[in-house]
């Protein structure tokens, strides 16, 4: 781990006084954000986010495959991320560490516990044959908060799904991909919001110097039908109870603010 | 959260739950401080069907060295779940939970730990889940907490934690295994009481804002209860001594 | 306003409120704003306007001075590599173990400390990466190797309980024992002894000590122990007269 110089942090510290932070942003504020959907023409599905200088790439791809055993009737989705070495001098080669596994988790709970994706419709035939979406995140440059930057990727990939659709014929027992494409069933837009405290001031969206100063961070996920799909309170520090319910608040709005971003950019295509 | 069988309820008319637990109920908890004599510091903690043993060693100088950190001592954390301690015989080793739970167990106990006085050691924290009923995270920070007392480690505050979640559209207190199965969240919660400083919380599953905010506020108060019984199982250990010595 | 809310020799935990005021914290304690509370299990101790609880676990935090026991775990070219039971490693240079110049090319350092030897050293200085230098120079024995005996460990907070006001409590172990002891700060202590049954009988004692340092009347009990053994032995035939406590001893 780089050793912060702790002029760096005095300075962050100081600005916070202040109400500022290091790039001018206000203490609430998203940095500048853009993504751009099916950039991968080989993947079912993928998105390119730009979250400030952090830049992530999520590919999705759609497999047939069987259902898990207790769940007989549910397609499956499963989450991973990659902390691509060249990403940053922080990641190292190798099989994901802790960093990569939870933020794999939480973008996965997002998704999972809102029924972003109705997994019932991704069955084939039941109990034998089920569709499996793979969510793969690639961090390609590491400048913070890639968990918002992974969930927000994940879900405007998956938006921009199309699989090729599938006939079962029951005598035969044959299973025909067809030329037709459909978009995957996606019903709701989950979205991460994470905030970092930092000497007591709550920050949205920390970039890379911020979290290596930051004491702890939370995030929450929120979608459009105002419940929450995920909650973790992320390294060390800690928060007061008034904290929670105000980044709570806080979340659902930035929230909402990037929805209508992603809703904008799927309508333009 | 698994699809819950037809017809199962999880609270019945009169507020029982299917253990027999009103609301607001703990589940049966015993702690023991000191019960390993190799580790530095030891406890375990039976929590309902739980059982979990946990351990620390160190401060103790760190290998590889590059891992040290200048000027504070760094907490490392193991949580581990033993092959025959769920239904389904699990494959030894840490899977991808494991390694999750590990990291905010960390983050529960890093703040309440005086690191600054131990510069280039590491505090190693083993938890083990012996028998698994839900609640394991929890039942792992307020073990590993006392653990941490019992070997003498400096600390600002002990960390209790405790659980609370939703099961048939209500706001309950401290899942258990089938309630978290079949339940609509799990809300797990470490708190320093002192200060009432929130190290762990995390939510899995679907709420609004109200209930995850009342379900948070329930296993604070959890949490505290578990507080006070972590206190009395650090003086018992010496307390018991006084006893048979017959002061 | 000044307030204290615990009494000399209360049992408290990480986190027990001690004090509320302008008084100093001590060892054990820390404070937070106009608070002082515990951050450790073990017993408050109040001395004029000073705070602190003395733990009753806890790794040893070496100081320079200290006479500890170590154990020899690595030899090099000029320095050895001791294990005495702190957070940090130590080394013992070969000048600060042998008197005059030592050509390091033609000693063979192994020749005056081994690998899993026992010595006996003080706590020369901490370097600036936390490492503890040590040396032998002036100790008694020679600073070792210690010959014979055995090795037991106790709570290093303990030490002063197990050694006891000017000396009684370790003097009448070692007397009633007829013993050699060496107690470390560290918490490692070296026992030796004619027979077996009085060197076990030793250390019985001392975890005896350690087990019930946060008691009252120990000394008392500790005495009752050891002669009521010693008693036995004799009956026992294994010792010919038990060893008499020397006036003054034992209080």
């Amino acid at each position: 781990m780089e050793i912060m110089a702790s002029i760096m942090k005095d300075h962050i510290l100081q600005l916070l006084k202040e109400d500022k932070r290091i790039d001018g942003r206000g203490l609430e504020d998203f940095r500048p954000l853009t993504v751009e959907m099916n950039v991968i023409e080989k993947a079912e599905g993928s998105a390119l986010v730009k979250l400030g200088d952090t830049q992530v790439l999520v590919g999705i791809k759609v497999d047939l495959g069987e259902p898990f055993p207790d769940l007989p009737n549910m397609g499956v989705i499963t989450t991973n991320v990659e902390f691509v070495p060249l990403a940053s001098p922080t990641f190292e080669p190798g099989p994901p560490d802790e960093r990569a596994i939870e933020l794999a988790r939480v973008v996965d709970r997002g998704i999972r516990e809102s029924q972003a994706i109705d997994l019932e419709r991704l069955v084939i035939v039941p109990g034998k044959l089920v569709r499996v979406v793979f969510i793969d995140v690639h961090v390609l440059d590491h400048d913070g908060n890639l968990l918002d930057a992974s969930g927000i990727g994940a879900i405007a990939a998956l938006l921009s799904t199309r699989i090729p659709k599938v006939e079962y014929n029951e005598e035969t027992e044959e299973v025909v991909m067809l030329e037709e494409y459909e978009k995957l069933p996606v019903t709701r837009i989950p979205i991460p919001v994470t905030i970092a405290k930092i000497g007591g001031n709550l920050v949205v969206d920390p970039n890379f110097e911020e979290e290596q100063v930051m004491d702890g961070k939370i995030t929450i996920t929120t979608d459009e039908n105002g419940y929450i799909s995920a909650v973790q309170k992320s390294e060390g520090g800690s928060f007061k109870l008034e904290e929670i319910a105000y980044v709570t608040d806080l979340a659902y709005k930035k929230a909402r603010e990037i929805r209508e971003k992603i809703l904008g950019i799927i309508k333009k295509e | 959260m698994m699809g819950k069988p037809e017809g199962l309820k999880l609270i019945d008319e009169n507020g029982y739950r299917l253990d027999g637990r009103k609301k607001y109920e703990l589940r049966k908890i015993k702690m023991e401080v000191g019960v390993l004599k190799s580790a530095d510091g030891s406890a375990y903690v039976e929590w309902g069907k739980n059982k979990i043993m946990a351990a620390i060693y160190g401060p103790r100088e760190i290998h590889p060295k590059h891992l040290q950190k200048p000027d504070r001592a760094i907490l490392r954390v193991r949580y581990n779940m033993a092959p025959f301690s769920v239904e389904e015989r699990k494959k030894p080793g840490p899977d991808r939970r494991s390694v999750e739970i590990s990291k905010v167990i960390r983050g529960a106990l890093e703040p309440a730990v005086i690191l600054e006085l131990f510069p280039r050691t590491s505090i190693d924290i083993f938890i083990e889940v012996l028998q698994a009923d839900a609640g394991t995270r929890v039942a792992g920070i307020t073990a590993a907490s006392l653990a941490l007392a019992d070997a003498g480690i400096p600390m600002k505050d002990l960390v209790a934690a405790c659980a609370a979640g939703k099961i048939d559209g209500e706001i309950v207190l401290d899942l258990n295994k089938e309630e978290d199965n079949y339940g609509e969240a799990d809300v797990p919660v470490a708190i320093m009481p002192i200060k009432n400083n929130i190290t762990l919380l995390q939510m899995d599953g679907y709420l609004t804002r109200e209930e995850f905010l009342e379900a948070a506020k329930l296993a604070i108060k959890g949490a505290k209860a578990v507080y006070q019984k972590q206190r009395e199982a650090l003086r018992e250990k010496y307390l018991k001594i006084v006893e048979e010595v017959g002061e | 306003m000044k307030k204290i809310f615990v009494k000399n020799r209360d049992l408290v935990v990480p986190g027990t409120l001690l004090a509320q005021g302008p008084f100093k914290n001590g060892r054990g304690t820390f404070k937070e704003g106009n608070r002082l509370y515990s951050s450790v299990v073990g017993l408050v101790r109040l001395s004029n306007d000073t705070v602190s609880v003395v733990p009753l676990e806890g790794p040893y935090i070496p100081e320079v001075g200290d006479t500890v026991i170590g154990k020899i775990v690595d030899v090099k070219f000029s320095n050895w590599i001791v294990d005495i039971g702190a957070p940090y490693q130590a080394g013992l240079r070969v000048q600060d173990a042998v008197e005059g110049r030592v050509d390091v090319l033609k000693t063979d350092l192994r020749k005056i400390f081994d690998i899993g030897d026992i010595i006996y050293a003080k706590v020369k200085a901490f370097n600036e990466i936390n490492q503890i230098d040590l040396s032998t120079r002036g100790m008694p024995f020679n600073g070792g190797p210690l010959k014979g005996g055995q090795l037991v460990k106790i709570t290093p907070s303990k030490v002063p309980r197990l050694i006891g006001k000017g000396g009684s409590m370790i003097n009448m172990i070692k007397n009633l024992t007829g013993t050699r002891i060496i107690v470390g700060q560290n918490g490692w202590v070296w026992v030796s002894g004619r027979k077996e049954e009085l060197e076990k009988l030793a250390i019985e004692a001392i975890l005896k000590v350690n087990r019930e340092s946060h008691t009252q009347g120990l000394t008392d009990r500790v005495r009752e122990m050891l002669v009521q053994r010693l008693n036995e032995f004799k009956e026992q035939g294994i010792i010919e007269e038990a060893p008499q406590l020397e006036e003054g001893e034992g209080q």
